[in-house]
C-alpha cells in the first residue's frame, strides 16, 4: 500500500481522541452525597460488564472511524481492488511512455506492450462506470494525444499501438498535454493521470523537465499516478559511442574507428563486436564486459570507392535490440579538389611562396589533393567551380572578378587559405576582406634577428594540428626558424576569430606575441585561414622540414575542405538533411528495411545562399542506415545520380536502462504524486497487473457506516438508559 | 428553609387541622376510647394469635375448643399517648431539592405532635441515630409541650449511622407507655431488621406506624451526567454514568421497597411512603383519612 499524501499521516494520533475525550469526560462529574448507596452499589455491580462492554464498542467505533478519516485523507493505494469497493468513475488519462527503453523486452513482452495493457486493463475498471471521460497521450518523440473523450475510443487508440519508439520520450510534453486534458475533464468525475513508465534514469533524475510537468498538473488538484512497467532485471549492452577519425578522407586513405561498448547490467557478459562497412564485415572483435563497465576498440578500414560510405559496428542482440548497433558515414573522395593561386618563380629567379606551396601540395596523380593552378589575374568564378579549398599563394593584388569568384566560393562553404608573403599584405587583400566584412589586422614584413622568431602553438585542438598532438614531433613546426613574418591582429570583437598559432620571439612577452595564423568564419559562410609565415625560402626555413611542414599543410587544406554532405550521424527524431552543389530534381529515401519514400523536393530543398539544403524527412524515426537516390541537375543541364547516406543512432542515455533510485525519485516528486508497482515481469508468465487503486473512497464509505453505527448505537444506548 | 415553627409550616398545620377534621380520630384518645389494646382492661373481643402476642392472653379454653390459638383483647381507659421516633442518621440529611428528608420528617414530627397538643394526648419524641436511640424530651402534652417539642426538633443536629431498623428497636425498648408509634425515617436498611423493630413494637402493645420519607431523587433517580455518589454515612465513593445504572438501580430500590412493604404489613403495621416534593399536609391527610376509615370499619 503507498500513500498520495502521506503527510496526512502525522494525523493518525487523532484516533486517540475519542478515547481522550472519554476519559477526560470521566474526569468531569458532578458530586452528590448519596444515601441509598448500597442500592447504587449492587446496581452498579450489576451493570458494570454490560458498560463497559457498551463503552467499548462504541469508543472502537469512534477509533475506528477517527483512524480511517485519517487514512483515506492520507490518500492510501492499493494494488487489486475490486472496483466495486472502490466505487465511482473518474476521468482517466493515460499517459504511455514510448521512448527506447520502453522496448526492453522481459519475457518476450517488452516495457511499452505491459503497459498499453495495463492502461487497457485501468481504463474497462475506472472508467467503465457511467461519466468516466479517458484521454491517450504518448510520450515519443513527441508528445501526441492520440484520443480523447469516449473511453471506447481511446482503448480502441490504445490497442492500435504497437511499440514504443527509438528516441528519447518526451515525457514533459505529454505531461503538459495531459495538463491541458485535465482542465477539459474537469467539469466532470475527477480527473486521474496514470503514468506508464519505466521510470528509467535518464527521463527522471537530474533536472529533468518532468517535475515541474508534474507540478502543475498536482497543482490543479489532479492526482497523478506513476505505475512502474520496467523488468525488475535490467540487464543491457549497448554500442554507446562509434566515431570515426575523420568524416571525409581521400579513397585509399585509413580510417580510423573507435567504439565503445558499455554493460549496463549488473552480470558480467562477453561481448562480440563486428564492424562493417556498407554492409561487408572487415573486423570483430570479443570480449569480457564486466557489470556497469565499458570496453573500447579501435577499428581501422580503407574504403576503396568514394562516395557516401555506412561504417557500422554490431553487437550480439540482447533484450534492448535498438542499440546494439551503431552506424556512421564517411564521405570518400577520389581526391580533394584545390585550386593553388599564385605567381610561379620566373626563371632565374628565387621560388615564389607560391613554388614551395606547390612543392607541397600538388604531388601528382594519385595524391589526395588534387590541385590545380591559376594565375592570380586569371582567377575565375569557373576555376572555382568543382574546388573544395583555394590556396591563395602570396597572389598579389586580386582584381574584382577574382575576389567575386571568392565571395561565392566562401558562401557555398569552400575554404580560403591565404599565405601572406612579401607580395600580399593588407592592401592587396583589402578588397576581399571588406567583401567579407572581415577584420583582420595584416602588419607589414617584420623581420628578426637571431634569434629568430619561431611558431607557438595557440590552438591545439585545431584539425591543423593534428599531427603535432605528438610532442615528439611538435619541434619539426615550432623550433623552424623564421627571419621575416606579416604578424596578424584579428579584431578582439570577432568571436569567429580562431588564432592557432602564434609567432614567438626572443624577450619578447607572450601576452604581445602576434598572432601567425588566423581562422575567421565570414557571415557569408566559408572559412578563410590568414597565415603569416608560408614557407619561403627567403623568410623561413619551412622548406627544409618537410617533415613537419608536409602535414601541417595538408592537414590546415583538409581542415578547410566544405562539411561532408551529411553529418555523420543524426539522433533519432532529427531530420535526414544533406549538403548539395546542385539541386536535385528527384530524390527517393529508403529506410533502414528498404522501404522506399518519394521525396517532394521542392519542399525540402532550400537554398542558402551558394548552398543547397536537401530536407529529405524531418525526423528519423528509427535508427540504422537510410538511403536515398537523388538526380541532381548540373550546371550544363545535365542529370548527374548521386547516392546518399544517413547514420541514424539511438540516443546513448536511453541504453541505461535502470531506473531511477526510490530516494532520488521521492525527493523531487511533487505531493500529490504517487509511484505504484515494483516493475514488471521477466519470466515466461505475466503475472497480473497490478495498477494501484485508490482506496480513499472506499474508506471514506466505511467512515460513514461507522459514523452511522456508532450514531444508531449512541441513541440506542441513550434511550435505554433515560427510560 | 422552612423551620419547625415557621409561622408558613404553622399555618399550614392549621389547613391540615381544619381538612383533618374528620381524619384524625385514629389519633385522638382522651376524649374517646382508645384503639390500644391493653392487658388490665375490659375485654373488647378475641383474635387470631399473632407471634409476639403475651401468651398469658391467649384463651385456653377456646384453644382446647376449636384447636385455634385465640387471644383475648381488652379496651383500655388510658388516654392515648403519641410516640413519635424520629431518625436523625445521615442518610437522611440527602437533599436534592429546598429541603432535606430531615427537615421533611421533622415538619411531620412537629404537625404530628401539634394534633396531639390540641386533643390533649400526650405525645414524645424519639431521636433514632443510626443504631441508637434517645429521648428528645420526656413525653407530656398541651400546648407549652408542643412549643418545647419543636424548639427541640429544631437544634436537633443530625448524625448516626446504620441499620435504622435497629435505632427503632432502640427506641422500642425505652418506651415507658404503650401508645401510636410513629416511625419518620427513610428506612433504607434490611426491611427484616425493620420488620423486627416493628413486630416487638407490637409485641409490647403498641400501635406501630411507619412514615418512610424519601426524595424523589432517591425514587426517580434523575441523574444524567457522570456523577460520584459520596456514601452519607461512610466513606464509599462510586462514579459512574447514572444513565447506566438506573434501571438497575430502580430495580433494587422497588425490590427493597415491595420487600419493606410485605414485611411491615405481615407485621401488622400501617404503612405510608412520603415523598419530600409532596405537600406534607396532603400526605398526611390522606394517610390519617384511611387509617381513620379502616378503624372505624374494624370497630363496626
Amino acid at each position: 500500500m503507498s500513500f498520495a499524501a502521506p503527510w496526512m499521516l502525522w494525523a493518525l494520533p487523532a484516533a486517540a481522541l475519542p478515547v481522550v475525550i472519554h476519559l477526560l469526560r470521566r474526569r468531569r462529574f458532578d458530586r452528590v452525597p448519596w444515601a441509598a448507596m448500597e442500592f447504587l452499589r449492587r446496581a452498579a455491580r450489576r451493570t458494570r460488564r454490560r458498560v463497559l462492554l457498551e463503552d467499548l464498542l462504541l469508543l472502537t467505533l469512534r477509533t475506528a472511524a477517527v483512524l480511517l478519516a485519517v487514512l483515506a485523507l492520507a490518500r492510501p493505494g492499493a494494488e487489486e481492488v475490486p472496483k466495486l469497493l472502490t466505487g465511482a468513475a473518474h476521468s482517466e488519462i493515460l499517459v504511455l511512455d514510448a521512448s527506447l527503453s520502453m522496448r526492453h523486452a522481459a519475457g518476450g513482452v517488452s516495457a511499452f506492450e505491459r503497459a498499453r495493457d495495463r492502461a487497457a486493463e485501468l481504463l474497462d475498471e475506472s472508467v467503465a462506470a457511467e461519466g468516466g471521460r479517458a484521454a491517450l497521450v504518448t510520450a515519443g518523440l513527441v508528445a501526441e494525444r492520440r484520443a480523447a473523450g469516449d473511453p471506447g475510443e481511446v482503448r480502441a487508440a490504445l490497442l492500435e499501438l504497437s511499440e514504443a519508439g527509438f528516441g528519447r520520450g518526451d515525457l514533459a510534453g505529454a505531461l503538459e498535454a495531459a495538463r491541458r486534458t485535465a482542465e477539459g475533464f474537469l467539469d466532470g468525475p475527477p480527473p486521474r493521470v496514470t503514468v506508464f513508465t519505466d521510470l528509467q534514469t535518464a527521463a527522471w533524475a537530474g533536472e529533468s523537465e518532468v517535475f515541474p510537468a508534474l507540478q502543475r498538473l498536482t497543482a490543479m488538484g489532479v492526482a497523478v499516478d506513476l505505475v512502474d512497467v520496467g523488468a525488475p532485471v535490467r540487464d543491457n549492452v549497448a554500442v554507446v559511442e562509434w566515431s570515426a577519425s575523420r568524416r571525409r578522407l581521400v579513397r585509399g586513405d585509413v580510417l580510423e574507428l573507435t567504439a565503445r561498448v558499455r554493460n549496463f547490467g549488473d552480470r558480467e557478459t562477453a561481448v562480440v563486436g563486428e564492424a562493417y562497412l556498407d554492409g561487408d564485415r572487415f573486423a570483430r572483435r570479443s570480449e569480457p564486459l564486466a557489470p556497469d563497465a565499458s570496453v573500447e576498440w579501435t577499428f581501422s578500414v580503407s574504403p576503396e570507392a568514394a562516395g557516401l560510405r555506412a561504417v557500422e559496428l554490431r553487437i550480439g542482440h540482447d533484450a534492448l535490440l535498438a542499440d546494439d548497433a551503431r552506424a556512421l558515414v564517411v564521405e570518400v573522395v577520389e581526391a580533394v579538389p584545390v585550386v593553388l593561386v599564385g605567381e610561379p618563380a620566373r626563371p632565374g629567379h628565387p621560388p615564389t611562396v607560391a613554388d614551395s606551396l606547390a612543392g607541397f601540395l600538388d604531388l601528382g596523380e594519385d595524391a589526395p589533393l588534387g590541385v590545380a593552378q591559376v594565375r592570380p589575374g586569371r582567377l575565375s568564378a569557373r576555376d572555382l567551380e568543382d574546388a573544395d579549398v583555394v590556396v591563395l599563394a602570396d597572389p598579389g593584388p586580386l582584381d574584382a572578378p577574382a575576389v567575386e569568384a571568392l565571395i561565392r566560393f566562401l558562401g557555398r562553404g569552400g575554404g580560403v587559405l591565404v599565405a601572406l608573403g612579401p607580395e600580399t599584405g593588407a592592401l592587396e587583400l583589402e578588397p576581399l576582406l571588406r567583401a567579407l566584412d572581415v577584420t583582420v589586422e595584416i602588419g607589414s614584413p617584420l623581420a628578426t634577428e637571431a634569434p629568430h622568431a619561431r611558431l607557438a602553438i595557440a590552438d591545439p585542438d585545431h584539425p591543423a594540428l593534428r599531427f603535432f598532438t605528438d610532442p615528439r614531433w611538435r619541434p619539426l613546426l615550432t623550433e623552424v626558424p623564421i627571419r621575416t613574418f606579416r604578424p596578424l591582429r584579428p579584431d578582439p570583437a570577432d568571436a569567429s576569430a580562431r588564432v592557432v598559432l602564434r609567432f614567438r620571439r626572443e624577450g619578447a612577452p607572450d601576452d604581445e606575441a602576434e598572432a601567425a595564423l588566423v581562422e575567421v568564419t565570414p557571415p557569408g559562410g566559408g572559412r578563410l585561414v590568414l597565415y603569416g609565415a608560408p614557407p619561403d625560402p627567403r623568410w623561413n626555413r619551412f622548406e627544409e622540414v618537410p617533415g613537419g611542414t608536409l602535414p601541417f599543410l595538408f592537414d590546415l587544406v583538409f581542415a578547410l575542405t566544405p562539411p561532408p554532405t551529411v553529418p555523420a550521424a543524426v539522433e533519432v527524431g532529427a531530420p535526414l538533411e544533406a549538403r548539395l552543389t546542385r539541386p536535385p530534381t528527384e530524390v527517393v529515401l529508403r529506410d533502414p528495411d528498404g522501404t522506399a519514400f518519394p521525396v517532394r523536393t521542392e519542399l525540402a530543398v532550400t537554398e542558402e545562399g551558394e548552398r543547397i539544403r536537401l530536407r529529405a524527412l524531418d525526423r528519423a524515426s528509427r535508427p540504422g542506415v537510410w538511403r536515398a537516390d537523388a538526380r541532381l541537375l548540373e550546371p550544363d543541364g545535365s542529370e548527374l545520380e548521386r547516392a546518399l547516406r544517413w547514420a541514424v543512432v539511438t540516443p546513448p542515455a536511453e541504453s541505461d536502462l535502470r531506473p531511477v533510485l526510490p530516494a532520488v525519485l521521492a525527493e523531487r516528486l511533487p505531493d500529490g504524486v504517487r509511484v505504484v508497482g515494483s516493475g514488471g515481469d521477466d519470466g515466461a508468465e505475466s503475472p497480473p497487473p497490478q495498477l494501484r487503486a485508490d482506496l480513499s473512497l472506499l474508506l471514506w464509505r466505511v467512515v460513514l457506516v461507522l459514523f452511522g453505527a456508532e450514531t444508531l448505537l449512541a441513541a440506542f444506548l441513550d434511550r435505554r438508559r433515560r427510560r | 428553609m422552612p423551620r419547625a415553627s415557621d409561622p408558613r409550616l404553622l399555618a399550614r398545620l392549621a389547613r391540615l387541622e381544619l381538612r383533618a377534621r374528620t381524619a384524625v380520630e385514629g389519633l385522638q384518645g382522651g376524649r374517646h376510647q382508645s384503639r390500644a389494646r391493653g392487658s388490665s382492661a375490659t375485654f373488647a373481643q378475641h383474635r387470631e394469635y399473632v407471634p409476639g402476642d403475651d401468651l398469658r392472653r391467649l384463651d385456653w379454653k377456646l384453644l382446647a375448643r376449636t384447636d385455634r390459638p385465640i387471644v383475648r383483647e381488652y379496651e383500655e381507659e388510658t388516654s392515648l399517648t403519641l410516640w413519635v421516633v424520629l431518625d436523625v442518621s445521615r442518610s437522611m440529611t440527602f437533599a436534592d431539592q429546598e429541603w432535606s428528608k430531615l427537615d421533611y420528617a421533622t415538619w411531620a414530627a412537629a404537625a404530628l405532635t401539634r394534633l396531639a397538643a390540641d386533643q390533649q394526648d400526650r405525645f414524645g419524641v424519639f431521636l433514632a441515630r443510626g443504631e441508637d436511640a434517645e429521648p428528645l424530651l420526656p413525653a407530656g402534652s398541651g400546648e407549652g409541650h408542643w412549643a418545647e417539642t419543636v424548639a427541640a426538633l429544631e437544634a436537633v443536629e443530625p448524625g448516626g449511622v446504620g441499620d435504622p431498623g435497629l435505632g427503632l428497636e432502640r427506641a422500642a425498648g425505652l418506651l415507658e407507655r404503650r401508645g401510636i408509634v410513629v416511625w419518620l425515617s427513610d428506612a433504607l436498611g434490611p426491611p427484616e431488621s425493620a420488620a423486627r423493630a416493628v413486630a416487638r413494637l407490637r409485641h409490647r402493645g403498641h400501635d406501630p406506624i411507619v412514615l418512610r420519607v424519601l426524595d424523589p431523587a432517591e425514587v426517580h433517580f434523575p441523574y444524567r451526567r457522570i456523577t460520584q455518589f459520596e456514601d452519607l454515612e461512610g466513606e464509599d465513593r462510586l462514579r459512574l454514568d447514572p444513565r447506566a445504572v438506573r434501571d438497575a438501580y430502580l430495580a433494587e430500590f422497588e425490590a427493597h421497597a415491595r420487600e419493606l412493604r410485605r414485611r411491615l404489613r405481615q407485621a401488622g403495621c400501617e404503612f405510608r411512603r412520603l415523598e419530600t416534593d409532596e405537600a406534607l399536609e396532603v400526605g398526611l391527610v390522606e394517610f390519617l383519612s384511611r387509617r381513620s376509615a379502616r378503624l372505624r370499619s374494624i370497630g363496626r
